[in-house]
């Protein structure tokens, strides 16, 4: 009796674990603020995944974030207003992610001028129906259709590509690279940000003219990858497009390297986000490249702007090691950037008025921007770009930043 | 083949830490959740004195045991105490767990890292399929903690006690057994086992702090599955929920692997409550 009672009551509370480990992550708080100002300042709330398994990427978004707001208040703040940046962990957990933003706009205190929706697509969709009804202003690097939708979020914006875009990015710079190529295998995940990605990255293939083959994995629960590579090799595809975070992304590597497999593989801007020289041995890295921006590409610092300069400057590690693409650290620093120039047009932290300054925005070129131009619409609150600037690079990397194809 | 190599090496994971669960269920009736917890935190020390400190392999193995052995005598201090309500153990054992992945958290961030090992990049061919060194070892150490472990409780008097303890703690006391002894030595076992399990776990899976959270639920089920206490049992039921994972993801669809997973904990609970090798438990007076 007393063993299937322990049974029982050992089966209820390993499903209440999880809970248990998404409560454990501590929230901090940190101004950005160097000078003081009467004004009220221009409130940044950032609800993401200080801990678990993507730390390292939101550390690097917020870092870029930060030193941003370090460089706009030093230099009088947005029109003499200060720039506040408050950071919750929301342990990678949408569930914990709506309820801090459910508390950060219900506490009776002023809501955040601007909120950066989650690090995944997961936390992003959770506090969608929050960030809408309550009308506040957001903008995050996710680019789910499921987020980034005008029409059902209207005041969300993204600093990223959109899915399609980025998708059909990956189809033309695949296709420039291996012509004679006509089945393309997909690994990808089986959550919403893996999905989503699916979504668009199948037809964009499909488009160029390749039969495509899809494996799922499950990014919380898979150790190893073999089966679901084992079952891409029985559809004999002669490139493989490898999407993945953290340890997926070294799975894939060993699993590929275990079945002898030399297929050449394109990782996503996903995987190429990965510290791969750190995961995967010279061996498992052969025949591997990974998509890449024209800004992603490494330069040497005397050739890059002045912006990226302070930003590098304020971020490097001590030993030059990056363990996270410097690209993270960009999009943080762009977050403040763009948020800068609608207020200024927008002449109000106001929703509205912000929302209608980032779908016209005069300020579209600006070189504090380091991931390339920022122009919206009315109909995509996707950055609209040229699809020419996606390139293959190496996986081997120099001050975070991808060596050009072939390089190492 | 090399599917079932890759399959077998899952399970071994899976059982490794199905055995560290028997052993504390054993002789102290609780089931603690934090064991995957201490297994990561057996991976890090490993990593740290291997990787970083350049200390001998054997040496770091031996490191992640101490160390994985008295975090398991720290969480006995807070388990073992006296409770307000039946069961508190088991939440206590959770909160452990998260206490243990915020300290590796703290003290080696959230980044992915890659141990190496002796044999790390060397692979085989066996019986037609591809299988690394890492993974043969993880195969072997399963098979080889199960049958020492076994070959203890079943022929040394300290192993047939703790068996004693497990059967009936009241009667175990009036023979002259030191019952909370045994309880702390439970943990600190169980503790030492996975600290040594991390050690070999971190060059197959790469080590990050939730690594723990990642196989509880699977190791929970081969647990279940093998019969609870059984150590045999655990073994089996790692390597069967291995290849029952792994043939799932790669002939129905990674979809249905938590799912078919789960389906066997509940068939499992409801055909074979003790599991497989868990039934023979009436005693013969």
């Amino acid at each position: 009796m007393r063993r299937s009672t322990v049974m029982a009551s050992s089966a209820i509370a390993l499903i209440g674990m999880g809970l248990a480990a998404c409560s454990s992550g501590s929230s901090g708080s940190g101004s950005a603020g160097t000078t003081s100002s009467s004004k009220a300042p221009f409130t940044v709330l950032a609800i993401v995944a200080s801990s678990g398994g993507l730390a390292a990427v939101t550390q690097a978004e917020v870092s870029g974030m930060k030193a941003a707001a370090k460089y706009v208040n030093a230099h009088g703040g947005i029109s003499g207003h200060q720039v506040k940046i408050s950071v919750e962990n929301d342990n990678l957990d949408p569930t914990t992610a709506a309820s801090l933003l459910q508390k950060a706009v219900s506490s009776g205190s002023t809501p955040p001028d601007l909120v950066y929706a989650g690090t995944t697509s997961n936390e992003a969709l959770a506090m969608m129906p929050i960030l809408t009804q309550d009308k506040i202003f957001s903008l995050q690097v996710d680019v789910s259709d499921q987020t980034i939708d005008p029409a059902t979020h209207p005041y969300a914006f993204s600093l990223a590509t959109s899915s399609e875009d980025f998708a059909l990015e990956v189809a033309a710079t695949t296709k420039a690279h291996y012509p004679s190529a006509k089945k393309i295998g997909m690994i990808i995940g089986n959550d919403v940000n893996g999905t989503s990605l699916l979504q668009s990255e199948k037809p964009a293939f499909e488009k160029e003219g390749y039969a495509v083959s899809v494996e799922q994995y499950n990014p919380s629960t898979t150790i190893n990858m073999v089966p679901q590579l084992e079952a891409l090799r029985a559809t004999n595809p002669q490139v493989l497009l490898a999407s993945g975070f953290g340890a997926a992304a070294g799975y894939i590597l060993k699993a590929r390297s275990q079945l002898g497999w030399n297929i050449p593989v394109v990782g996503d801007a996903s995987f190429s986000s990965n510290p791969l020289t750190s995961i995967a041995s010279a061996s498992a890295l052969k025949g591997v490249n990974v998509l890449s921006s024209a800004p992603q590409i490494y330069k040497p610092l005397s050739s890059q702007s002045t912006a990226f300069n302070m930003l590098y400057k304020a971020v490097a590690p001590a030993n030059g090691a990056f363990t996270v693409s410097f690209n993270l650290y960009e999009f943080g620093w762009d977050e403040i950037m763009v948020a800068q120039a609608a207020a200024k047009q927008a002449g109000s932290f106001g929703t509205a008025p912000m929302t209608q300054a980032m779908e016209h925005l005069k300020d579209t070129n600006n070189p504090m921007y380091l991931l390339g131009t920022y122009q919206y619409s009315a109909t995509s609150h996707t950055p609209i770009r040229s699809l020419s600037s996606a390139t293959l690079s190496s996986p081997y990397t120099k001050n975070g930043q991808s060596l050009p194809f072939g390089q190492r | 083949m090399t599917l079932i190599w890759a399959a077998l090496s899952s399970g071994a994971i899976y059982a490794l830490l199905a055995i560290t669960y028997n052993v504390v269920y054993t002789s102290v009736g609780v089931f603690n959740f934090a064991q995957g917890a201490i297994l990561a935190l057996g991976a890090y020390i490993s990593y740290w004195a291997v990787d970083q400190l350049k200390w001998p392999p054997l040496l770091g193995v031996l490191l992640a045991a101490a160390v994985c052995a008295a975090a398991g005598a720290l969480e006995a201090r807070v388990v073992l105490l006296p409770k307000a309500f039946e069961h508190a153990e088991l939440l206590t054992t959770v909160g452990a767990a998260t206490i243990i992945v915020g300290i590796v958290a703290i003290f080696w961030t959230e980044i992915v890292r890659q141990p190496t090992s002796p044999v790390s990049g060397r692979t085989f061919t066996v019986f037609g399929g591809r299988v690394d060194a890492d993974q043969l070892i993880l195969v072997g150490l399963a098979i080889v903690m199960t049958a020492g472990l076994e070959v203890w409780y079943r022929f040394t008097l300290r192993g047939r006690a703790s068996l004693a303890v497990a059967e009936n703690r009241k009667a175990a006391e009036l023979r002259g057994i030191n019952v909370r002894a045994k309880s702390y030595g439970a943990f600190i076992l169980a503790g030492a086992l996975a600290g040594i399990a991390g050690a070999f776990v971190g060059p197959e899976t790469y080590i990050y702090p939730e690594l723990g959270n990642t196989l509880v639920l699977v190791a929970f089920v081969a647990f279940v599955l093998g019969g609870s206490g059984s150590l045999l049992g655990g073994t089996v039921g790692g390597l069967l929920l291995g290849l029952i994972e792994n043939l799932t993801a790669r002939y129905v669809g990674t979809d249905y692997t938590d799912l078919i997973v789960l389906g066997v904990l509940l068939g499992t609970l409801v055909a074979l409550p003790n599991g497989i090798f868990g039934g023979q438990r009436v005693r013969t007076i």
